[in-house]
């Protein structure tokens, strides 16, 4: 038996294809986990170790001494920042009652050295805030769950509450029950950011079932579709020893996998957020309010891994009772999807309080989301009786899984053949009509879409680039903010109006420490008031906020002056929308990657193919087998080099497009920070358009030099490997600081804005024709190599 | 309509294999029959005359011109069914002919009719829209043949057509293949002795990349007469006769002896009798080395 499962481990994990989809899964789910956490919590996290400080500090102190300062804090700086806005509008008069909490609020913080810095009175501002959500939800919540019965007695009064035999009623009496336990528990402080991230982040089970999925297909599936299971079903131990040895592969591969993964979700959002006090009630966090069942935090995390784990285990499962009664793909396929949607569909679509609520929750979707399952207290409806969710689900999944093993081993060695195969009427409606084309151009794209499956390369870059569309709304800091719109107020091209009043802003802004005496003063002599003084001072204090980011817009200012007197025909571009187009070195090292990686994958099998099929030499004997084949297939990878460079780089534009504007493509390149020192005369549009040329060059280039190496090579794998060493290695140089290859490989393609900086247009132009030269000599190296290939075969 | 093939050699690794030697042969429309053993040469000879491959020395010359100079044109009189290779699994029947067709630059409308009648031909009409990976290997030895007659060549080189096929379906090529080896050139390559023994004009037998011998089927067999003996000896005997004779078939007879076909030398045994030898006596003689598996 050991022999066995020893073998059946060997098929799975000499496919080289399972080690690359393992480590593709560990680092993309990781690098996912991590990067939507700081695109959508980056505000948060900016003052995330303050807050967990604060946390620390809250959690020594009595609840009441705690809830009671944070209350009074919050209340404190919800006044002052309703003060300091609304005085900032000269036609608002403020109320007495507004002012006095007001005088109150800067007494009790009298000595607060955030009073005097805006983004620390922010910073205090999120904690408190924070901190008091936490406090508010806690001080409540013996409440709710006392109120449970007395709002179930009010629910009863409603008649569709009021049938004693219904399932409305018995679950209203049901409820309070099961959270009497939870009456007096103790609360702690802590943040739930690092349980709903978690929680939120579902793509893992994506990653993990595909990666499950090409198990059950080198497992279950190899060997039907290369006529050798009848040769292991007819030896002794081909029945239940064989389906039991894969049973136990397929079991020890997805939990060893689930665990890793699932626990590198774990170990990532600890990193981030902390989970804080493990030791606290999972009850103290609001995202668990209506949790019934007593746990920690600590064990919370272990019940999600341990849990996340078994859900994906009981999914495999189903997948390979799948694999295993039917004969071919089609079938697997079109079940497996059958299931997922009726699965899906009753998850999504059936209410919770249902009659058919236990399909709703008895369901693979269900179980991975332990978060609904286990911390939103639900009762299924059995036979009109409320029964608790988790037990029910527990048994049933257990159930479930019990089956589908007993199921999978008794069809494995009972059933003759291979397994079910498609229905006659379907086999019978393939005498087909003769119908086709002899067009090469057409013939050849057919075989590559379908054959070489580029058609879901195709498909993934198009997901990748939807994921990429960022909807989020712009965020920036208060300096940016400020330096947006004076760019915006003077973008345009430099005038003798915008000058003056650029000077006449930095006089202001030099003249607010004068200003500032000049108040003290008047209130030393009575001519103002303490209040007077106060809200010109704030004024000028918000005022003087503003300077970084003039003083940023000035430097630019005086920058283009420079490059007007120089004779470019220089204009304000907000420095922002620049950055955005221009200098994102991380973005572009990204976009390439993925560009590289789907069209190396596209077109590394272009020649491979016909040469693993040897079918090479019978093609080569066919009178449109040589240059015009080649041609067609030159074509083609023009096409696909053209296509996913669309596909992946619309995203950035369309991203640029949503949330920022160059206001003048006319105006010279120089215009923009990064490009001053470039001296040759060409306006912003130009050089993107130069920029699209050399990238459009390049990437012909780049599709030439894959089928060269495709056909070098013979064999998908090492073109594979080679065009990475080629293409993909030299991308990662410039984030280490090597950026002097660039001109020098392909990498200028895509990093053409970084490297016009340092490297001039000159070379550039010089790269251009470099690009288009080495397009013609791979195009003749291909030809070429396609006649010699013949005589040397 | 005359295929010239002179005197082509063709070596690798600097001269240090010679795949074939001085090879010449003038072929003319019907049916030449390849014999040889794995390695011998037949394969390099086929690749050269489908332009696969480029001879050493020698050329090769359809009706007085250079096949490389013909180019193209030579390709479009060409048809080649190469031995069962691996097919796009993802293609159907008819999507594999139409892409060939493709690549053979037949007209549309003319390929539509031509995949019609070659899968009736073949048939495989029924399985035309079937994926080409749920084909058998004798469906696919079909769909590999049907392809090769697609333009209807003028030239037909076939390795081994019959591979995978049953004896009804054997039969049937094999007249197909004579009826239209009457204005075509039409040179197969097979182990299947049978195959070409009615059907050949002439017999191509090549050894180590040498010409053996080329003849029609009766002027070759012409060669074994007397040299074929069938003797009946007991069991026990078998496998010392075994060691010392070429023994090209064994029979167990109702009696418990054991009929020996002995090829070649004259076997001592008493109960010797001459027989008609065949094609596969020829062959066995021809390239002793593999001795033959007995038959009971």
């Amino acid at each position: 038996m050991s022999r066995i499962i020893n073998a059946e481990f060997r098929k799975v994990f000499c496919k080289k294809l399972v080690w690359i989809v393992l480590a593709a899964v560990f680092v993309a789910n990781g690098v996912l986990f991590v990067f939507q956490q700081y695109q959508e919590r980056s505000y948060e996290l900016a003052y995330w170790d303050d807050l967990l400080s604060a946390e620390q500090q809250y959690q020594s102190m009595p609840f009441s001494e705690a809830y009671a300062r944070l209350k009074q804090q919050n209340e404190d700086y919800t006044t002052i920042t309703s003060y300091r806005m609304l005085s900032l509008d000269e036609g608002v008069s403020l109320s007495d009652q507004l002012q006095e909490e007001y005088r109150q609020a800067m007494e009790r913080m009298k000595g607060d050295p955030s009073l005097e810095d805006e983004q620390q009175f922010s910073r205090k501002s999120f904690v408190v805030s924070a901190l008091y959500r936490q406090a508010e939800y806690m001080a409540g919540y013996p409440a709710y769950i006392d109120g449970m019965e007395e709002r179930a007695r009010q629910m009863q009064s409603v008649s569709i509450f009021q049938k004693p035999n219904s399932f409305s009623y018995r679950n209203t009496v049901k409820t309070p029950q099961d959270f009497e336990h939870l009456k007096g528990i103790p609360l702690s402080f802590g943040n739930s950011n690092g349980f709903q991230a978690l929680h939120q982040f579902a793509v893992t089970d994506l990653f993990v079932l595909a990666f499950a999925f090409l198990l059950c297909i080198y497992l279950f599936l190899q060997e039907k579709e290369n006529g050798l299971l009848s040769m292991v079903k007819a030896t002794p131990g081909g029945g239940a020893r064989t389906m039991a040895a894969k049973l136990i592969v397929l079991v020890s591969c997805t939990i060893l996998t689930a665990s890793l993964v699932y626990g590198g979700n774990l170990a990532l959002s600890g990193w981030i957020y902390g989970f804080g006090d493990l030791s606290r009630t999972v009850q103290s966090m609001s995202l668990f309010r209506d949790c019934n069942i007593l746990l920690t935090a600590g064990q919370w995390l272990l019940l999600f891994w341990g849990s996340k784990v078994a859900a994906v285990l009981l999914c495999v499962l189903m997948f390979s009772l799948v694999f295993t009664l039917f004969e071919n793909n089609k079938g697997i396929y079109l079940v497996l999807l059958l299931l997922l949607a009726v699965s899906w569909a009753c998850w999504s679509w059936i209410m919770p309080l249902s009659a058919l609520n236990f399909f709703k929750y008895v369901n693979l979707f269900s179980f991975l989301d332990p978060f609904s399952l286990f911390c939103q207290y639900t009762n299924i409806n059995l036979f009109e009786y409320p029964v608790s969710l988790v037990p029910v689900c527990l048994l049933s999944a257990g159930m479930i899984a019990v089956l589908l093993v007993l199921a999978m081993l008794l069809f494995f060695v009972r059933r003759k053949g291979t397994g079910i195969t498609i229905p006659t009427f379907w086999r019978r409606s393939q005498r087909k009509k003769i119908r086709g084309t002899a067009r090469l151009w057409l013939a050849e794209g057919r075989k590559l879409l379908v054959t070489e499956k580029v058609w879901i390369l195709l498909a993934l870059a198009l997901l990748v680039a939807w994921l990429q569309v960022d909807t989020t709304p712009l965020k920036m800091n208060y300096e940016d903010a400020v330096y947006k719109q004076y760019a915006i107020s003077y973008a345009g091209a430099l005038t003798e109006q915008s000058d003056l009043a650029i000077a006449q802003e930095e006089k202001k802004f030099a003249g607010i420490s004068n200003q500032i005496q000049e108040l003290e003063e008047k209130y030393s002599n009575g001519q103002i008031t303490l209040e007077e003084k106060e809200k010109e001072i704030y004024k000028l204090t918000q005022f003087s906020e503003k300077e970084k980011g003039f003083q940023r817009f000035l430097s630019q200012y005086r920058m283009l002056q420079q490059k007007k007197e120089q004779g470019y025909r220089v204009a304000v571009i907000d420095q922002l929308s620049s950055d955005q187009l221009f200098d994102q070195p991380q973005r572009d090292l990204l976009q390439a990657m993925l560009y590289c990686v789907f069209l190396i994958l596209a077109l590394c099998n272009l020649f491979p193919i016909d040469m693993k099929k040897r079918l090479d030499g019978l093609i080569h004997a066919t009178n449109r087998g040589g240059y015009p084949l080649l041609r067609v297939r030159h074509c083609y990878s023009w096409i696909l080099a053209v296509l996913f460079a669309l596909i992946l780089y619309l995203p950035i534009a369309v991203n640029f497009q949503a949330k920022y504007e160059i206001s003048d493509w006319s105006a010279a390149i120089q215009s923009i920070k990064q490009f001053q020192n470039i001296t040759m005369f060409i306006s912003i549009r130009g050089f993107v358009l130069m920029g699209g040329f050399v990238f459009l060059f390049g990437v012909f280039s780049i599709s030439l030099l894959v089928l060269f190496l495709s056909q070098l090579c013979r064999k998908q794998a090492i073109c594979v490997i080679l065009s990475t060493l080629v293409l993909f290695c030299p991308l990662l140089l410039p984030s280490i600081g090597i950026s002097t290859v660039n001109l020098f490989c392909f990498n200028n393609v895509f990093y053409f804005y970084t490297s016009a900086v340092w490297s001039g247009m000159g070379a550039q132009i010089f790269y251009l024709i470099a690009m288009a030269a080495l397009s013609m000599a791979l195009w003749l190296a291909n030809r070429a190599w396609f006649v010699l290939r013949r005589s040397d075969w | 309509m005359q295929l010239a093939i002179n005197d082509v050699s063709k070596t690798y690794r600097k001269g240090k294999v010679q795949a074939l030697s001085h090879f010449s042969a003038q072929l003319t429309p019907g049916v030449y029959g390849f014999l040889g053993p794995n390695g011998a040469g037949k394969s390099t000879l086929m690749n050269i005359i489908t332009c696969n491959l480029r001879a050493s020395s020698g050329n090769v010359r359809y009706n007085g011109t250079d096949i490389y100079k013909l180019g193209r044109d030579y390709l479009r009189i060409l048809g080649y069914m190469p031995q069962q290779q691996g097919l796009y699994e993802d293609f159907t029947a008819q999507q594999f002919l139409w892409y060939m067709a493709a690549l053979k630059g037949i007209p549309t409308k003319q390929a539509k009719q031509k995949i019609e009648e070659l899968l009736e031909l073949v048939n495989l009409r029924d399985k035309a829209g079937q994926k080409l990976g749920g084909f058998s290997g004798g469906m696919k030895q079909r769909v590999l043949i049907a392809q090769g007659l697609l333009n209807d060549p003028e030239v037909l080189i076939l390795d081994e057509p019959t591979a995978g096929l049953d004896p009804k379906e054997r039969v049937h090529i094999r007249n197909f293949i004579s009826e239209i080896a009457l204005d075509k050139i039409v040179l197969l390559a097979t182990h299947v002795v049978s195959d070409i023994e009615c059907i050949a004009k002439q017999l191509i037998l090549i050894k180590k990349g040498t010409l053996l011998m080329m003849d029609s089927p009766d002027k070759v067999l012409e060669q074994m007469n007397g040299k074929v003996h069938l003797v009946h000896v007991p069991p026990e005997k078998v496998k010392p006769l075994s060691s010392r004779y070429l023994v090209s078939n064994l029979i167990g007879e109702p009696d418990g002896r054991v009929a020996m076909r002995i090829v070649g030398e004259y076997p001592e045994e008493a109960s010797a009798e001459e027989i008609p030898p065949v094609l596969e006596d020829v062959y066995l003689s021809l390239f002793e080395e593999e001795k033959a598996v007995a038959q009971i």
